[in-house]
């Protein structure tokens, strides 16, 4: 078990404009799992995946990230988990624009491979693994949205992450890079065991996957 | 620490606009500040020059007493020619000492062919010695005529400031009486032939100056006593470093040492003024800078806030982005000041050779 | 320049800068820009990591 929810809750704003966005959530997700999270948008999708990959805190609720109990005042142990254990893939990609793409997927790998010829090793095997060998010193601005978003994926991978949470990740690309891209996903989930959950609105999706969980005005159906 | 830099380094490139007109701010700045200062330094290197050569000397010796008391009689506090003598020697042994000039002060009233007169203040000096303290100085140049010679088989000689010849209607060549108060209380008169007309640079001592020689002051005051010993080091900026060594030299005498800034006060009080509106003018234009490179620093980080968070959400911790961008801000600092630096030297290139 | 109150000689204008000087300037100004950037960079750091993601 990599994830277990317990009555999670998150509401944002106050008064006439609060917004219960997770509700009571009760989830667990097992190890190499390979998750959509699908509903509407303002459904709670995106709450709830920074909720995972502790972005955000909840407000009420336990959370247990393999295993340990996740106490959001503990800073530094929440640091030590992003840069071992959770890889993002974000909708913009966000990737440095003043950093290769080799140099973008090294820099996530910062403190969990402290050694930098290792760390350049890993991330060559990456980029090779998205298919992006040839590219690997062009700077993000010359790549298409596709590839830059396999970049994103390469440098998720970073560091043997055990979860990499995605939101949104094909957002914004074209049909046909999106099933490129949730192959690939597909692909390394069950090459390397990752775990995967990743949010999206698009059903055409969900055959891909391993288990949905659909998320209404914050609450599981 | 090096990708951070690196980082660092690229994103000020990347906005180049952006970061040319912090870089650009701080270089005027930086030039601002070495210009005024630069100004500020060579007016003291100036009036450093004006003052010691101008005929203070670097220092002076006095009889103790001059320091707090008045002399209620005329060189009640001077120093008699056997000690006066014996100093000088001493001095001129000592390295760092170019020379050392007995001087003889007094004031009296001079005429010309008994129709007009007027009051002086003259001082009696070593011709010889005297001659080369000026040099090189636009103060105390003569006009007309040039310094006594052969004082020793003619004493009877005087150079006269510029507008008390000519209130005298004096030319060079012509004859003046020196009257004055000797030691003993009477009266004294001697002629003496005016060899040469100068500019003292001060209006008002140009109406009073006379020299003479100081074998002529001190027939005329019946005395072989002087004021002072004036001291030339070979270096003139040494004063401080040297005057320990003098005051040492004159240890148990009656004697003191004065250094040219404690004779001359109104340097301190220059000193006080120009730097405190230096200080004052630095720090609104360094307030400017900083808000300016504060300004674009914002602009910059504002921009880049997404980008910050993908960093923490991979785990980079806090200081390591702070380092990041305190680079960012380093690099524009130090560029624009090495800019700054090379645009106050094109200000003016012979006299940045002089010091830099 | 003019002659000064006080005198009738005119000085030369001349500017003596100092390598000191030139110093000072260099280590405030790099200390300048470091405070310029620590100021808004640390404003920033003290957002929640999802707010710093979703700022426009």
């Amino acid at each position: 078990m990599l994830i277990k929810l317990n009555k999670i809750s998150k509401t944002f704003g106050e008064g006439i404009k609060e917004v219960k966005a997770l509700k009571n959530i009760n989830l667990e997700i097992e190890t190499g799992a390979f998750t959509a999270v699908s509903g509407p948008s303002g459904s709670g999708k995106s709450t709830l995946l920074n909720v995972i990959g502790l972005l955000d805190n909840a407000d009420n609720g336990e959370y247990y990230f393999d295993g340990v109990k996740i106490d959001s005042n503990n800073e530094a142990h929440i640091n030590h988990l992003r840069a071992f254990d959770l890889g993002f893939i974000f909708q913009d990609f966000n990737l440095l624009p003043v950093l290769t793409a080799l140099e973008n997927v090294e820099m996530s790998a910062l403190s969990s491979i402290p050694n930098a010829a290792q760390r350049k090793t890993q991330a060559q095997y990456f980029l090779e693994q998205v298919g992006l060998k040839d590219k690997m010193d062009t700077f993000p601005h010359q790549l298409s949205g596709g590839q830059q978003q396999r970049v994103s994926v390469a440098r998720s991978l970073m560091g043997e992450s055990k979860l990499i949470l995605a939101d949104e990740p094909t957002a914004n690309l074209d049909s046909e890079n999106t099933f490129i891209l949730i192959d690939l996903m597909k692909k390394l989930n069950q090459e390397l065991g990752t775990t995967f959950l990743f949010s999206t609105h698009d059903d055409r999706l969900l055959d891909k996957v391993s288990n949905t969980i659909n998320l209404l005005d914050g609450e599981l159906v | 620490m090096s990708q951070w830099f690196k980082i660092a380094w690229r994103n000020v490139a990347r906005n180049r606009r952006r970061s040319m007109v912090a870089i650009w701010t701080v270089a005027i700045v930086s030039s601002s500040i070495i210009v005024a200062h630069g100004y500020i330094n060579f007016t003291f290197w100036g009036l450093t020059r004006v003052i010691v050569q101008g005929g203070t000397g670097n220092m002076q010796l006095v009889d103790k007493r001059m320091v707090n008391d008045f002399e209620t009689e005329l060189l009640a506090f001077g120093l008699d020619s056997k000690t006066a003598n014996e100093t000088v020697a001493k001095l001129e042994a000592t390295q760092p000492v170019r020379r050392a000039m007995q001087r003889l002060l007094f004031t009296g009233i001079v005429s010309k062919d008994d129709s007009i007169s007027t009051v002086f203040r003259a001082t009696g000096i070593e011709s010889k010695k005297e001659k080369r303290l000026q040099q090189g100085n636009a103060a105390g140049a003569f006009v007309k005529g040039a310094m006594f010679k052969d004082t020793d088989k003619n004493p009877y000689q005087a150079v006269l400031a510029i507008d008390l010849a000519k209130k005298l209607s004096i030319d060079v060549g012509d004859e003046v009486v020196l009257l004055a108060n000797t030691v003993e209380g009477g009266i004294n008169a001697i002629d003496a032939t005016v060899s040469g007309i100068y500019d003292t640079g001060i209006p008002i001592t140009n109406q009073l100056d006379i020299k003479v020689p100081l074998a002529l002051a001190q027939q005329l005051l019946l005395t072989d006593k002087v004021s002072n010993i004036v001291v030339q080091l070979r270096d003139i900026e040494a004063t401080k470093s040297i005057l320990p060594q003098i005051k040492a030299l004159v240890k148990g005498t009656k004697m003191t040492v004065q250094p040219w800034y404690d004779i001359k006060p109104y340097f301190k009080a220059v000193e006080i003024i120009y730097y405190s509106i230096f200080t004052v003018m630095g720090v609104i234009i360094m307030t400017v800078a900083l808000l300016s490179v504060a300004n674009v620093m914002g602009t910059t980080v504002n921009e880049r806030v997404p980008e910050i968070g993908t960093l923490r959400a991979f785990g980079i911790e806090k200081w390591q982005l702070r380092l990041n961008f305190v680079f960012e801000g380093l690099i524009i600092g130090f560029i624009g000041a090495v800019l700054g630096i090379i645009l106050a030297s094109c200000w003016h290139l012979p006299s940045v050779k002089q010091v830099l | 320049m003019p002659p000064p109150p006080g005198r009738s000689t005119e000085f030369p204008l001349l500017i003596l800068p100092t390598m000191g000087m030139a110093i000072w300037v260099l280590l405030a100004m790099s200390l300048l820009g470091i405070i310029a950037s620590y100021l808004p960079i640390n404003k920033i750091l003290k957002k929640k990591v999802v707010e710093q993601l979703s700022h426009t």
